[in-house]
């Protein structure tokens, strides 16, 4: 390379994305090595301008160690506890409807007294000479029988 | 790698890591908030993902079976940056983020430069904040390799290993991103001597 290097090739050699004619035109010359170094000096005071308040610092500091001093597995511990617990309350949900049929006392009461009646019904059915429903043609019987005693007494 | 590093890759009691951790963090403290905050762009983030990046170094350290640091401040370089790179890939996290306010300033104001001329440091201080204001032009990406070149004064090849990128990859994303903040390079480099 037999001129000096322009700012934009300067540039791309500091960021490393310079051409390899570039790099070793830097090696040989002074003056462009100069304006490279004055470059570089450049880009060392930015990297060092900046200042951020010690107190916000300190803060920050204190943040940190208030952190630190959290069990960052707190919730990860708890877990398991809340998911029996919504296992427990997702198993008696589903349970529930079942031990209201067979818990609710009306229907059962229902059901204690019908079966106390057919009970009764059938016994008391069972106890009596003849069922009630032939009671009519039980006395219709008894009706005609009386009439021919009479008739055979006359 | 240095005496404090060295301690601190050595620490393996809890009060002792504690003891050489707060030691360390409060070095390395300041070029992590300026770095997480070149990244973000915003100085809440910045202070936020700084104590994220501090606590998840202490929590790497504390594991028993940590091995032994090779070089804890570029360690903690790569953590700051993948936090910062997380927290930039968050659509949720742009969405809600704040726009940088205007005492921003007040947070990072520009110490003098070490150049004897006033008018060269008040010069120099002016390009540099344009520069860190282009730098929200750039990707993720872009910005990463960027700020750890210019203001880390990282070589291509650490960036990489930071990264975890090969140099071929990380040479394209500084091209791109140079090529986007040319005009403010420009202006920041005539100006030196």
């Amino acid at each position: 390379m037999n001129r000096h290097l322009n700012n934009d090739e300067l540039l791309d050699q500091l960021y490393g994305i310079g051409s390899s004619e570039a790099k070793s035109h830097l090696l040989q010359c002074a003056v462009c090595a100069a304006r490279y170094a004055a470059f570089e000096r450049r880009r060392a005071e930015a990297a060092t301008a900046t200042d951020v308040p010690n107190d916000f610092l300190a803060a920050q500091r204190r943040e940190v160690y208030a952190r630190l001093g959290d069990d960052p597995n707190r919730h990860v511990r708890w877990a398991p506890a809340v998911a029996a617990a919504l296992l427990l309350a997702l198993g008696m949900f589903l349970q529930w409807p079942e031990q209201r049929v067979s818990e609710s006392p009306a229907p059962a009461a229902r059901a204690e007294l019908t079966d106390e009646q057919l009970f009764s019904d059938v016994y008391s059915i069972e106890e009596s000479p003849e069922p009630r429903a032939a009671a009519p043609i039980q006395g219709l019987f008894e009706s005609v029988v009386s009439n021919v005693a009479e008739e055979g007494k006359y | 790698m240095g005496q404090m590093a060295e301690s601190l890759a050595s620490a393996r009691t809890g009060a002792e890591l504690v003891s050489e951790f707060g030691a360390w963090m409060t070095a390395e403290q300041r070029r992590i908030f300026a770095l997480c905050h070149r990244l973000l762009q915003d100085p809440d983030e910045a202070n936020s993902a700084t104590q994220d990046v501090f606590l998840k170094a202490y929590q790497a350290l504390s594991k028993k079976d940590s091995k032994d640091l090779d070089d804890p401040s570029r360690w903690l370089t790569r953590i700051a940056v993948n936090a910062c790179l997380d927290r930039l890939r968050s659509r949720k996290w742009r969405f809600w983020r704040k726009r940088p306010s205007g005492d921003e300033g007040v947070m990072l104001d520009r110490t003098p430069s070490k150049a004897p001329e006033a008018e060269d440091r008040y010069f120099a201080s002016q390009i540099s904040a344009r520069l860190d204001a282009a730098l929200g032009r750039l990707s993720a990406r872009q910005k990463a390799v960027f700020t750890l070149r210019h203001y880390e004064d990282k070589s291509l090849d650490e960036i990489g290993t930071i990264l975890g990128l090969d140099v071929g990859t990380v040479k394209a994303h500084m091209f791109r991103a140079v090529s986007k903040l040319r005009g403010e390079l420009r202006d920041l480099y005539e100006g030196s001597r």
